[in-house]
């Protein structure tokens, strides 16, 4: 069973698009709503990394920032996070956050689905960890 | 297709001078010069390769390893009503192992950036706009290195 198990995973990695295979390195969700109700659980805003697989810009920004271990450390601490591909996840995710420009996070309140700050475009770790502090304390407000 | 297109150069836009090419761990360069013009003789290639690799040397690139990364300059031109239109590129080209099935090998540019532009003048333009180029792939390289 388990050596099952090992062959079906190995068999979905290696046919998995870019996004799964971020979001099983970086533990994000792919689900919109269990993400959600994970959010409202643990009390945390959520964080919606909104991406596409055409996008070079989002492929740098999940390379280059998300990826760094003090912007991941401090996400995992007060957020949580899903990855969502703006236009294969059309219909698995709210409209609200059909954004025009990718890579845009939303941050949004888990209770009433609502955005409570939003980063748009490529931007490095420090700017980006800066966003987190301002989502946060949007949140506290 | 249009909105896809749409969104890049929206995002292109507003990312300015940056680039979404990655030159993470990029330190040995090989330099190769491709031309299509009439005003680059080889005296002047000499001295442009060596104008470029000395910048690239100061800011901290090596040449002569084995194995390089390839920098390629190509400088073309064409003639249009007595005007030179000139476009000035540089590229780096290197083997990668692609995401196809069989994860396939292949010789790949990893970086583009070129500047088109008509001129009187075409040595002394394509030189200027070279630096400029040089310029932001230095830039970016520091950039992408950074801790």
């Amino acid at each position: 069973m388990k050596l099952l198990v090992l062959i079906l995973s190995l068999y979905s990695l290696l046919f998995a698009a870019h996004i799964d295979t971020f979001a099983q390195e970086m533990n994000y969700s792919r689900d919109y709503n269990s993400a959600l109700a994970q959010a409202k659980k643990e009390n945390k805003m959520l964080m919606i990394l909104v991406v596409g697989d055409y996008c070079p810009w989002c492929k740098k920004f999940e390379r280059k920032t998300m990826k760094r271990k003090c912007v991941d450390a401090k996400v995992k601490a007060d957020f949580i996070p899903v990855i969502i591909d703006k236009y294969k996840d059309k219909g698995k995710y709210p409209e609200q956050f059909y954004s025009p420009v990718i890579p845009s996070v939303y941050f949004v309140d888990a209770r009433n689905e609502e955005s409570l700050h939003q980063s748009v475009a490529y931007m490095k770790k420090d700017e980006f960890l800066d966003n987190l502090d301002d989502a946060l304390m949007s949140y506290e407000e | 297709m249009k909105k896809i297109f749409l969104s890049l150069m929206m995002a292109m836009s507003l990312f300015g001078a940056s680039s979404f090419y990655s030159l993470d761990n990029v330190d040995s360069l090989s330099y190769y010069y491709a031309g299509k013009n009439n005003f680059i003789s080889k005296e002047h290639a000499k001295t442009m390769k060596a104008d470029v690799t000395n910048r690239l040397i100061k800011a901290g690139f090596s040449f002569g390893q084995t194995d390089a990364l390839i920098l390629v300059v190509k400088i073309n031109a064409i003639v249009v009503d007595k005007t030179q239109v000139v476009n000035v590129e540089i590229s780096l080209a290197e083997d990668v192992v692609t995401n196809r099935k069989e994860k396939i090998e292949a010789f790949s540019l990893t970086y583009i950036d070129s500047k088109m532009f008509k001129t009187q003048t075409p040595y002394k333009d394509s030189m200027k706009t070279l630096d400029t180029l040089i310029d932001k792939f230095i830039a970016l390289h520091k950039d992408d290195n950074e801790e």
